[in-house]
């Protein structure tokens, strides 16, 4: 790689990090560097400061306190990915990781770092928005909790303060009866999605569905959540109908444009397929449904 | 690339609109990431040139102050521009000509380039102010067909959209806030300045 | 006008030995690592202890770096250039513009195809990304910081990157700076017997057409280009290290464009991290670095970026095609049709023998036996950059191949007979070989039933229709589809009279050096990017010496010292060099038998060779034997009277004909009705290249080559936008295939030897590449053609499968086949 030169600092604690992104005048904070490194090495992104928090050891966990499941910002992919927890109760974060880029960027790259860049195309915004999570900053005022949902305004844009650095993010721990998932289409590993969608579904026990979450990868300006087949999955009880018509509503919401990864009208589709995979995986997941084929394949 | 859209202007009607969006300086302060929009001729330098500080805005700034500076047609400006997404925020020389302004019609052609970080752009623009039709208010309708070679062009093409979307919706709001100002503050100004043209 | 091949001459005389040659199938190896056997790649200990010494690993005292400043316009003319800034800065040596070139004569290079390049843009850029400038610097990031600060004016001009909007009237004009070029048309190019062809098609029971593009790919190789030029002004001598496919051919060419005398350049190509075609042309890059060199007296390094290599150096393919094909009512094929328009970029820069236009595309009868064919072709100039490689194929076999296997498909399902009956019935039969085609070609040997029968029962084909039809029937979600393609490459160019490069004619070379101690050098003319020459030559020394394949050393790539060559390319360093290799080994062996008649004390007739024990012996005196190594130190230390000591030769071979392998693939794949995404059940390759030297190479080979044709068929593109600006210039829009995305390979061959060679090898590297896409394409076809479905373009990314099934109503919502159980406590799922 052969960037523009750059101030360099490495912060050891969040305090510190907090500090130098006051002080210093426009700032870049580099975590994994799945992006930012691209970026510097195609010349587009010329930052004069950089603010490396990979020294922050602080910030490296990954674990369930306080009824949340909480992801550090120096907490890879590829920790979610091997991590027990994540496989048991957290559907939607177990079936992302493996799908985000390829093996040596998940090996580096970050799950908050994923979140704090905003692309649209990424995968943990519409996990985030599916529990309702949220994202935990940290500034010279102290720290403030930012939904998911308030927090992605456009591409690469977010609520965030310039001297705001996001120190997790969380999403609530499970009850017995959720059950989540995340499918994504992609051409090929490491390609971002064509489209994506994450879902969550808490059930009643009664076997109805007590609040569902779904967000959308790919299809919009941002992560996106898709309300309406949201609002018309609580209260009902599973079943292939119910999910085709979340599909639908799901795919009404979306707002995908034509590029080189399909026609709008192929992905805002491909949010109907995606969202009825994920709600059938998240039913079965719960506990709640087997969803069967008729026929082999 | 093509885009256009429309933006409603409630509450200011079409000739206030058009005295501030003939305003070099009350454009640059409504373009976020904009240093300066100024008349330029062969000679300018980019590395050298250092802009005016402290310009009377509207609605404090003199009517006749305004009257002078407002667009031209045929004049050429020079416009520094940051723009940002995310870590990427390069910095656009940028060279605008004026090509048309219709006092009648309040309607503004005009045609730009600009350079930075290994891209370059260049556009023709225009923008037309209609009356409401069902308010007093203005219908500002705006449309731009832009090149875009290089770098951004072949990695950023599926993110030019919404991020020109949003500057151009952020410039209206911004634009809707400063006519607020005017109404507020001063209403005659714009009524005095309109006279001179 | 037209140029056929011409028949070579009937009195032309195959090399071959006087015990007939080895039969690897017979006896393998013979231990020693002869032919046949899978010796251990020479080369893998040191790319895999990171001990291989590429391009970017050499350095040298006071070494500069070159980067250079590029275009961000497809077409626009240079009103100035202002270095100024980058030359202000500390490390900063030099800012190079084609104003510095001109005054050293090198502002311009010529191409493969007798084209002119800029070196640097002169006055006018004609695609994105072209070299306008160049920055020298004491460091490789200072180099990258100094080339941000080269101020262009530019004076834009309207582009054109599509061939056939560049062939209308008032398209933009891409070279107004040749004085006869009033429009952007190349040339026109037709083969075969139009007549002959037309009056087929008017008499044909059925006729069928497709239109097909065989998209814009890029090489991509691992390593990018570069180059670590050194003038060394006490010796004259310029030594340009650089990552060249072709070094001799290089230096011939380096030569002519600098006006340094040919002996006083040398090129060395070291270890290369993959060509696949791209390593073939001269880039400007290598030009800007010795002239940099030349002018600074200084070493100097150049490195290209992935994105400069898959945007500024030599593409492949990039041919909208027409085909057609006129057959009987009962599939016998009379005749094919096809029309091209070829997109060759900005300069005319594709690589084939000079005497076709249009490289070997003529061969686009592929396998069978069709009376009458006929073939045009149209050349445009477009705002894109330059090309028209052979990538890992022989010179455009890749398009015919995939042109005729596509319309045989389209012939098939228009007949409704079985794709792998149709062929059969149309096969060039066994004992036609050789044969002559429609259009010239001479075929040396084939037996593609055998191949294509083999392929058949390792796939379990009448299972898979079997299990293609009930999914049909059940409406499953997942259709099947069983793709073939029973190819036919021609390789191993070429015959000097008719295949030449630049003048040169396309023969190569091996030059073997026994030692006393009784080991041997062989240095080649031909040049390794990964093929394992340093393994198989050795191999092939090894079996026609006796000795051990330990014993042999292989040199290639310093034109210093090896013998010339045309360079490695085109499948054809075994059907030439490895000829060479063999030839020269039999001439050492020649000499070795009066050496061992002096040894052993016997008249030298009376001395047989014995290719199973590899030793020599008094004829009907086994006992009475000597081996190479004694042989070896005989020659230099006890040599006979009448003969020179030292124990070597030297071949140039002109293979009398080129080498035609074949093979037949089956692909299955399944194809999801709700996405559009394809996945492969079956993934079957029975390759014949004649006699197999090291069938562990082999297989390695064909893996490779099947991955790149999974990469073509279904992900690869380069593509450009109306500005031609590159939108998939870059590997996060060029999408190569991973591990991930390779199915698990089912090989298997057959063994046709070629009657020329000497050895009967053929070359294979190139044949997955050339074979596979079509291949795949006619699976994902067949998936569909129940409904209709004819042809789907690459590459076949989920949303083009989709939008075909959904346009054929194929397509499948996921509750279409679903139900729900909810458990017995649960209330039924349609309430």
């Amino acid at each position: 790689m052969k960037s523009a030169p750059f101030e360099h600092h490495e912060p050891t604690t969040v305090d510190e990090a907090v500090s130098l992104l006051e002080s210093l005048d426009d700032p870049t904070i580099l975590a994994g560097g799945q992006s930012l490194v691209p970026m510097l090495r195609f010349r587009l992104a010329n930052p004069d400061v950089v603010v490396d928090i990979n020294g922050i050891d602080s910030l490296d966990y990954l674990r369930e306190e306080d009824g949340h499941l909480r992801v550090g910002a120096l907490a890879r992919h590829a920790d979610v990915a091997e991590s027990d927890v994540i496989d048991e109760k957290y559907g939607s974060f177990a079936d992302a990781a493996p799908l985000v880029a390829d093996p040596q960027i998940r090996n580096r790259g970050t799950v908050v770092g994923s979140v704090a860049q905003a692309d649209p195309k990424g995968d943990w915004g519409s996990v985030l928005l599916a529990h309702e999570g949220e994202v935990v900053a940290r500034g010279p005022d102290g720290e403030r909790a930012i939904p998911a949902e308030e927090f992605f305004l456009l591409p690469y844009d977010t609520t965030l303060g310039e001297d705001e650095l996001i120190t997790e993010v969380r999403v609530p721990t499970p009850s017995p009866n959720e059950g989540s998932a995340y499918h994504k289409l992609k051409r090929k590993t490491g390609d971002y999605a064509m489209a994506g969608v994450g879902v969550r579904l808490t059930f009643n026990d009664d076997g109805t569905i007590e609040s569902a979450g779904i967000g959308m990868t790919a299809v919009d300006i941002t992560n996106a959540r898709a309300t309406d087949a949201e609002e018309h999955l609580e209260g009902e009880r599973p079943s292939p109908d119910l999910f085709a018509a979340a599909g639908e509503l799901a795919a009404e919401q979306s707002n995908p444009e034509s590029d080189e990864h399909g026609g709008a009208d192929y992905k805002a589709r491909m949010v109907d397929v995606l969202t009825q995979r994920a709600l059938g995986d998240a039913a079965e997941r719960a506990g709640t449904v087997t969803v069967k084929r008729r026929v082999t394949q | 690339m093509e885009f256009d859209g429309e933006f409603e202007l409630d509450g200011v009607p079409p000739e206030k609109a058009w005295v501030v969006l003939s305003d070099p300086v009350a454009v640059r302060d409504s373009l976020k990431g904009c240093q300066y929009i100024t008349p330029m001729d062969d000679s300018f330098e980019w590395d050298s040139f250092e802009p005016e500080e402290d310009v009377p805005t509207l609605p404090e700034a003199e009517a006749d102050d305004v009257a002078s500076r407002a667009f031209r047609t045929g004049q050429k400006y020079a416009a520094l521009m940051q723009v940002g997404v995310g870590s990427v925020k390069p910095k656009f020389e940028t060279t605008v000509t004026i090509d048309d302004r219709d006092e009648e019609d309040f309607e503004m052609t005009a045609t730009g380039s600009g350079s930075a970080s290994g891209s370059s752009f260049s556009m023709e623009s225009g923008m037309r102010i209609h009356p409401q039709e069902d308010g007093d208010g203005s219908r500002i309708e705006w449309w731009t067909e832009a090149d875009i070679s290089g770098r951004i062009a072949q990695l950023g093409g599926r993110v030019i959209n919404p991020v020109a979307n949003k500057i151009v919706n952020n410039f209206f709001t911004s634009i809707e806030s400063q006519m607020t100002d005017v109404e507020e503050t001063d209403s005659g100004v714009t009524d005095r300045i309109r006279g001179m043209f | 006008m037209s140029s056929e091949p011409d028949t070579p001459d009937a009195e032309t005389e195959y090399q071959h030995d006087e015990d007939g040659g080895p039969d690897p199938e017979k006896h393998c190896g013979h231990g020693r690592g002869g032919m046949g056997e899978e010796v251990t790649r020479k080369e893998d200990k040191r790319f895999i202890t990171g001990r291989g010494n590429y391009v970017d690993d050499i350095k040298k005292p006071g070494m500069l770096h070159c980067e250079i400043v590029r275009s961000p316009h497809a077409h626009a003319r240079i009103e100035n250039i202002d270095g100024s800034r980058a030359e202000a800065m500390d490390d900063v040596v030099a800012v190079l513009t084609a104003d510095d070139l001109l005054e050293h004569d090198l502002a311009t290079m010529p191409t493969l195809m007798d084209d002119t390049q800029d070196v640097l843009v002169n006055e006018k850029v004609k695609f994105q990304s072209q070299e306008v400038a160049a920055v020298i610097a004491t460091d490789r990031y200072t180099a990258k910081d100094g080339a941000q600060k080269v101020e262009v004016e530019y004076d834009v001009l309207d582009p054109v990157v599509d061939a056939a909007e560049a062939l209308e009237e008032d398209a933009p004009l891409v070279r107004d700076e040749l004085d006869d070029q009033e429009d952007n048309h190349i040339f026109d190019w037709d083969t075969g017997d139009k007549e002959a062809t037309e009056a087929v098609f008017d008499e044909a029971d059925v006729t069928v057409e497709e239109d097909m593009l065989y998209q814009r790919l890029h090489p991509a190789p691992i390593e990018t280009c570069g180059a670590v030029a050194d003038w060394d002004p006490g010796m004259d001598k310029m030594t340009v290290h650089m990552t060249s496919q072709a070094p001799h051919a290089h230096r011939t060419l380096f030569s002519q464009v600098s006006g340094i005398p040919e002996h006083k350049v040398r090129i060395v190509s070291p270890d290369v991290g993959g060509g696949f075609g791209n390593k073939v042309p001269i880039y400007p890059g290598y030009v800007v670095a010795a002239a940099a060199s030349y002018v600074l007296e200084q070493p100097v390094k150049w490195i290209e970026e992935r994105s400069e290599n898959i945007q500024t150096t030599g593409f492949a393919r990039d041919y909208d095609m027409t085909g057609e094909l006129a057959a009987t009512e009962d599939g016998m094929i009379e005749g094919v049709k096809v029309d091209v328009l070829a997109n060759h970029g900005a300069y005319n820069a594709a690589a084939q023998p000079s005497k076709f236009p249009a490289g070997f595309f003529n061969i686009f009868t592929g396998s069978y036996d069709i009376e009458a064919a006929y073939g045009s072709l149209t050349a445009a100039f477009t705002n894109t950059a330059p090309g028209g490689v052979a990538y890992r194929c022989s010179f455009r076999v890749t398009e015919a191949v995939y042109l005729i296997e596509r319309m045989v498909k389209v012939l098939a399902d228009e007949l409704e007979m079985d794709p792998a009956e149709i062929r059969r019935k149309n096969f060039i039969p066994s004992d036609a070989f050789p044969y002559e085609s429609a259009t010239g070609w001479n075929y040396d040997s084939g037996d593609y039933e055998k191949a294509l029968d083999k392929a058949l029962e390792m796939a379990d084909y009448e299972h898979y229709r079997e299990e293609q039809q009930r999914r049909i029937a059940e409406d499953a979600d997942k259709l099947i589809g069983i793709g073939i393609s029973s190819f036919t490459e021609v390789v191993g160019a070429g015959p000097g009279k008719q295949c030449d490069i630049a003048g040169i004619e396309m023969f190569d070379s091996a030059d073997l050096r026994v030692n006393p101690t009784g080991n041997a050098v062989l240095r080649v003319g031909v040049q390794t990017q990964g093929q394992g020459h340093e393994t198989t030559f050795a191999q092939i020394v090894a079996e026609e010496l006796g000795m051990d394949v330990d014993n042999i050393s292989v040199e290639h790539g310093d034109t210093d010292t090896e013998p010339y060559g045309l360079g490695t390319y085109g499948s054809r360093s075994t059907p030439v060099a490895g000829a060479a290799a063999a030839v020269a080994a039999r001439k050492v062996r020649d000499k070795a038998k009066s050496i061992a008649a002096n040894e052993l004390e016997a008249a030298e007739e009376d001395i047989e060779w014995d290719r199973e024990s590899g030793e020599f012996h008094v004829a009907g005196a086994p006992d009475r034997s000597i081996t190479i190594t004694e042989i070896a130190a005989g020659a230099y230390m006890n040599h006979p009277g009448d003969e020179e000591p030292g124990l070597e030769a030297v071949n140039y071979y002109d293979p009398p004909e080129m080498t035609y392998p074949f093979g037949s693939y089956i692909v299955i794949v399944e194809v999801d009705r709700e996405t559009g995404e394809v996945e492969f059940e079956k993934f079957v390759a029975v390759d014949d290249c004649g006699n197999r030297i090291n069938p562990m190479i082999i297989e390695g080979q064909i893996h490779g080559g099947l991955a790149q044709g999974i990469g073509t068929a279904m992900l690869e593109k380069v593509t450009y936008d109306d500005n031609g600006n590159v939108t998939g210039g870059d590997f996060m829009n060029y999408l190569l295939p991973t591990a991930n995305e390779i199915p698990n390979f089912e090989t298997g061959h057959t063994v046709t030897p070629s009657p020329h060679h000497p050895i009967g090898a053929k070359g294979v590297g190139e044949s997955p590449t050339v074979g596979s896409p079509p291949a795949i394409v006619n699976a994902v076809v067949d998936a569909m053609s129940h409904a209709g479905v004819s042809h789907v373009e690459m590459p076949m990314t989920p949303d083009v499968v989709w939008e075909t099934l959904d346009d054929v109503g194929l397509s499948h919502q996921p509750a279409h086949n679903v139900e729900f159980d909810l458990g017995d406590d649960a209330e039924p799922a349609d309430d």
